[in-house]
């Protein structure tokens, strides 16, 4: 078990090779570089195997009151202070379940989804540099997982935001991709901000980052319950912020910018469940206070119904997506904010594989689409230029069904098992508003996912018509090149292949989490005593029931094409507008950023520049000169003026040395 | 001869050296220059590998009787707080003497001052007299009026001028300060060790607490301390390219260190007095910086501004009094003083070939320019606090430290980090990122003299960024006692 630090530790290398050796060999550095990254990951995957087989019997062994992990202590990184107050900062990393569980998500999906790469960056000029970044990406999103020290962690949090940031500006030519590139980093910064004020909170009182010490010091009550609600809050603004969670999502949907197989891993699968992962980790903080815990529930409340309504009216199958991604987050806030534990953590694990699987089967209709629409000026991310794809894309149109039925909540897929835990973890603890949010957003996700799925595989085929007889402003060769061949095809194997291979645990991740049957998720990822779990009938069926509702409204509304949706939104405009504009929150932002922080800004400099320098920094010549204009007066050649100064000094001279007023007629006379 | 004073006294004969060589014969200048240089740095980590990091207390001392009956005394050593920023000005000093290479006007005088100051500065660092101190303050500063005046860019007199006579109004501070402290002290002695013995018995507290103000405010000049900052962006936005990697690199650093080594070392009870206010003045420069930061279009005085936050960081780090905060506060200036210098170094290439330093006009350069894309967005990391480069472990440690002792200074640097990432990032998605407009299309990427100042400073900072521990065990180890005297450490 001592080896798991090798999972964190050869992605990194595989960086470190391909950035500084690789990078030379001319051509070849791009094969040189995806196998390296690959051979990287298949490794850390390697490294998650074992680590599993060896779990249960080392575990078990170590278990005690406080739970089940294995702790392992590196070597003190540095030292500051001198004894008593030393202070040490050494790299600990933790083994327990959660952080196994996401060892195995991230690196089976890392891994699957850097093959699925191969074949979708292909011909890419920079092909190295994608798969350079994506290795950094996954070594730190490892050394999150594996983190059992504060400041290991959040070290590892902003070198995931730097290669989120890199991957999102993968394609920097376009100044949108910049845009939403810089929009990710700072937003997710303004969360991190809260992060590390809430952890230099702990800090003083606990004098460590230590997770091990900070938990025992908030269980044993050795930090005022104020700090700890207080600090609780503050790191969770950290998870609210890589989790995309209201008000910090704003970056997520301008996030699909970057490269489709990194919107799957990073903003699908692993760099956003970071914030889930977080709150699940420190849970013993975020548990301590029921303050913490309500804002927990709230957020992730608001969140998750939230985002839905937006995709519902989206084009761009992407951000369809990550609306759903921003909802189902905030699914997982709301379980773990209602304390539960299991179920969130447990859908944080489902939700990633047929997330993934989503995001790969988007990008591959985008793959097939482009050659399409190319030259037409039309968007190859927007639903209503596709349709009827089932037919040229069967792979794609059937895994990316089945992802969809699990991601509405279909028994037997894995959503289902997640998400009915969630149901029944909100019943219990009596949170009726989270358990009806969490219903409607059944229904809205079911709904939003099939309109997608119909407009997409179903249907007249409109590439066709928009090719014949679309856009005749269009440059007309252009459309002849390449317009009336062209034709969707199926993506290579090496897309198609981890199509397959995604839909398998999107199927099955579910089974080890069946209430009464087989308990394995429950068993092992748990905060305290395991809960016995049964099932909920009434709770299965309504969830059930939401998720058909919504396919089924879906069906009438979009598989034959009907005017229904266009009466909809004409009938409500406002309402309608709302939702596609996305609650107007990134223009409110825009707002703020361009009348207040920029106007200060500005403001600030002009005041620095025309005030403080021109005014007072340049006064001071000519007021010395004027000093000295004035002061050269007295030296004005007659003798008694002098004779006068010389008195009035020798007088002072007596004045002081006779030690003050008093004494003076003493002195002098 | 010992290795300080051999170190020191490299540039400064290189200077004479130079000054002899025919003007025609460029090449000699920088071959001289370049040797003195490298001389410099190679004994600087001589002195860095040969320090004892756990051992407080000055290492490496030398001494020369000067001018006995006042008590001045060629005194040299250095201790965990000077050893880490000699290193940084032998880097700064190796580095501008690379990138000036392609300076085709005059290169003899601008190598013969810009090797005085630097010399100057290894003085301030190595002095362990007073007056020695102050000699080679006014030495490292003086050089850079005609520097910028005869090199220099935009409104270049008017800046010249200002740093000059601003940095000529500290040293007034600090001859003040200086003196006052020197006549108190009653011994006839410059010798910093002897003037610190004296800190708790002839230097009384109501002494201190006038005279700290007017030397950490005649330091705070050149720290460019808030409301003192307003040389700095004109300063460093009207000097050549090596100058500014000095002013900003070093010359920064001589401020800071003048407040640590004369102000809270020899003036503990005053340090102690006024902490609060100074707390604040740093705070609202690290704040203040930043905003102004935002609002910057030239990309000069973008990073001069930013500098004037980080530089803020370290006013805050040192007036906490806390040994978390000195740690980082000198570690900090060392971790500044790479960035900046990278920072410039690039801008100048920069300039060179574009002749502009607008941010808004340029765009896309990740295409023609890779490694100088490489090397300016990584000075971006490290300054808006990226762990793994330099900037983060110092801005830790300041932060902790303002925490322990005014959790409200701590918030607010905590949350100009997010105004850091807001400016930096503005700069690399704007000139780096977007389409690449055809006015830019014929610039090519840096020179083999600029690659190399850019590999290496790239280098200096992952390595500081990395492994900071033998910066931090030779800084802490000599800023505990420092600490000791300032109410102790918690």
């Amino acid at each position: 078990m001592d080896y798991a630090w090798l999972a964190p530790v050869l992605p990194i290398s595989a960086f470190a090779l391909n950035v500084l050796i690789w990078r030379q060999m001319g051509a070849r550095k791009h094969a040189l570089s995806a196998l390296t990254t690959l051979a990287a990951i298949g490794g850390a995957f390697l490294v998650f195997l074992a680590v599993f087989s060896d779990a249960s019997a080392h575990l078990e062994e170590t278990a005690t009151s406080s739970g089940r992990h294995l702790i392992f202590e590196g070597t003190p990184w540095f030292t500051v202070g001198v004894s008593p107050h030393l202070y040490v900062f050494a790299p600990t990393l933790v083994v327990d379940w959660l952080s196994i569980m996401m060892l195995g998500v991230v690196t089976f999906l890392a891994f699957l989804i850097e093959f699925y790469a191969t074949g979708y960056m292909k011909g890419d000029s920079r092909y190295w540099w994608f798969f350079s970044v994506k290795a950094l990406f996954t070594a730190a999103m490892l050394g999150v997982v594996l983190s059992y020290n504060f400041l290991l962690m959040y070290i590892c949090w902003e070198l995931v935001g730097l290669c989120s940031f890199l991957l999102i500006g993968f394609w920097y030519s376009e100044r949108t991709n910049a845009e939403a590139a810089k929009k990710a980093f700072i937003t997710t910064r303004v969360g991190d901000v809260g992060f590390f004020i809430g952890l230099a909170l702990l800090f003083l009182k606990t004098r460590t980052f230590d997770m091990k010490e900070t938990f025992a010091a908030v269980e044993s009550g050795a930090i005022d319950p104020a700090t700890v609600t207080i600090a609780g809050i503050l790191i969770f603004l950290g998870a609210m912020g890589k989790s995309g969670q209201f008000p910090l999502h704003v970056w997520l949907p301008d996030a699909m910018a970057g490269p489709t197989p990194v919107s799957a891993l990073v903003h699908s699968a692993t760099m956003v469940a970071a914030g889930v992962y977080l709150v699940g980790r420190a849970y013993p903080i975020f548990h301590a206070s029921s303050t913490t815990m309500a804002v927990i529930t709230t957020v992730g409340t608001i969140t998750a119904i939230f985002a839905a309504t937006i995709a519902l009216t989206q084009r761009d199958i992407k951000r369809i997506l990550a609306y759903s991604t921003i909802s189902q987050l905030g699914y997982m806030i709301m379980a773990l904010g209602v304390g539960a534990y299991t179920a969130g953590l447990f859908h944080l694990f489902t939700h990633a594989f047929f997330k993934a699987l989503l995001f790969l089967g988007a990008g591959s209709v985008i793959h097939s689409m482009e050659p399409v629409l190319h030259g037409t000026g039309r968007n190859p991310n927007d639903i209503f230029n596709m349709g009827g794809l089932r037919k040229q894309m069967p792979v794609t149109f059937w895994t990316f069904l089945i992802a969809s039925l699990s991601l509405a909540g279909i028994a037997p897929l894995a959503g289902f098992w997640s998400k009915d835990a969630i149901l029944v973890g909100a019943y219990e603890a009596d949170a009726w508003l989270p358990l009806v949010v969490a219903l409607v957003t059944a229904f809205l996700t079911a709904f939003y996912m099939f309109r997608c799925i119909y407009l997409v595989f179903f249907g007249p085929a409109r590439w066709q018509v928009a090719t014949s007889t679309g856009d005749h402003h269009d440059n007309h060769s252009t459309n002849h090149d390449i317009g009336h061949h062209a034709v969707p095809h199926e993506s290579p194997w090496t897309m198609a292949l981890p199509l397959v291979l995604i839909c398998v645990p999107a199927i099955a991740a579910g089974w080890i989490g069946i209430p009464g049957f087989s308990e394995g998720f429950a068993e092992t990822v748990r905060f305290g005593p395991m809960i016995e779990e049964h099932i909920n009938l009434v709770l299965a069926g309504a969830g059930t029931l939401a998720g058909v509702l919504g396919i089924g409204l879906a069906t009438l509304m979009y598989l034959t094409p009907v005017s229904g949706p266009r009466l909809i939104s004409e009938s409500f405009p406002a309402v309608y507008k709302t939702l596609y504009n996305k609650y107007y929150v990134d223009e409110m932002y825009q707002w703020i950023i361009d009348h207040v922080v920029l106007a200060i800004a500005a403001m600030a400099a002009t005041v620095d520049r025309k005030i403080l320098n021109d005014r007072i920094v340049d006064w001071c010549g000519p007021f010395l000169q004027g000093a000295g204009a004035r002061v050269r007066l007295t030296t004005s050649g007659y003798i008694y003026h002098y004779a006068f100064g010389f008195i009035i000094g020798i007088m002072a001279i007596g004045v002081v040395m006779s030690g003050g007023i008093p004494d003076m007629r003493f002195a002098l006379w | 001869m010992g290795y300080l004073s051999t170190m020191t006294l490299a540039p400064f004969i290189a200077a004479l050296i130079i000054m002899l060589i025919p003007s025609e014969r460029p090449g000699i200048t920088r071959a001289v220059a370049l040797v003195a240089s490298v001389i410099s740095f190679v004994l600087s980590l001589v002195v860095f590998a040969g320090y004892n990091w756990h051992q407080a207390g000055f290492q490496f001392r030398e001494a020369y009787q000067w001018l006995p009956d006042y008590g001045i005394t060629i005194s040299l050593g250095v201790d965990g707080i000077s050893a880490p920023l000699i290193i940084l000005n032998a880097v700064v000093l190796l580095t501008g003497t690379v990138v000036s290479f392609k300076i085709a006007d005059r290169p003899k005088e601008f190598y013969a001052l810009f090797l005085v100051s630097v010399a100057g500065v290894f003085g301030v660092f190595a002095s362990l007299d007073l007056f020695i101190l102050f000699l080679a303050y006014d030495i490292a500063g003086l050089p850079m009026y005609p520097l910028i005046v005869i090199w220099g860019s935009t409104r270049k007199n008017y800046a010249a001028l200002k740093l000059t006579l601003m940095h000529v109004a500290g040293s007034l501070f600090i001859w003040v300060g200086m003196i006052a402290i020197y006549v108190q002290a009653g011994a006839k002695s410059f010798d910093l060790e002897y003037l610190a013995s004296q800190a708790h018995s002839l230097l009384t507290p109501g002494f201190q607490t006038i005279f700290f103000p007017v030397i950490f405010i005649g330091f705070g000049f050149l720290a460019a301390m808030w409301p003192l900052h307003t040389w700095s962006p004109d300063g460093h936005g009207a000097a050549p390219t090596a100058v500014s990697m000095v002013a900003a690199g070093v010359l920064m650093k001589l401020g800071a260190y003048g407040c640590i080594r004369v102000g809270v070392w020899l003036l503990p009870e005053g340090a102690m007095v006024w902490s609060p206010v100074f707390v604040t003045l740093g705070t609202i420069g690290a704040v203040y910086g930043g905003v102004m930061a935002i609002a910057q279009r030239d990309f000069k005085f973008v990073i001069a501004h930013s500098s004037v936050s980080h530089m803020g960081y370290v006013i805050v780090g040192i007036s906490t009094m806390s040994l978390v905060g000195l740690n980082g506060a000198v570690l900090q200036m060392v971790s500044h003083g790479l960035m900046t210098a990278l920072f410039f170094a690039m801008i100048g290439a920069m300039y060179d070939q574009a002749h502009t330093r607008e941010v808004g006009i340029f765009g896309g350069l990740a295409r023609n320019m890779p490694w100088y894309t490489g090397f300016f967005a990584t000075a971006c990391l490290a300054s808006l606090g990226l762990p793994g480069l330099s900037g983060f472990i110092p801005e830790l440690l300041i932060f902790l430290g303002a925490f322990q002792t005014y959790p409200i200074v701590g918030i607010l640097c905590v949350a100009t980090v997010a105004l850091a990432a807001t400016y930096m990032l503005r700069l690399v998605a704007r000139a780096f990122f977007g389409p690449l407009s055809p006015r830019w299309a014929s610039l090519h990427d840096l020179l083999p003299n600029e690659w190399f100042v850019g590999a290496f400073l790239v280098l200096s900072l992952i390595i500081v960024g990395v492994y900071p521990t033998p910066f931090l065990d030779m800084i802490n180890a000599s800023a505990a006692p420092v600490i000791e005297r300032v109410g102790g450490v918690r």
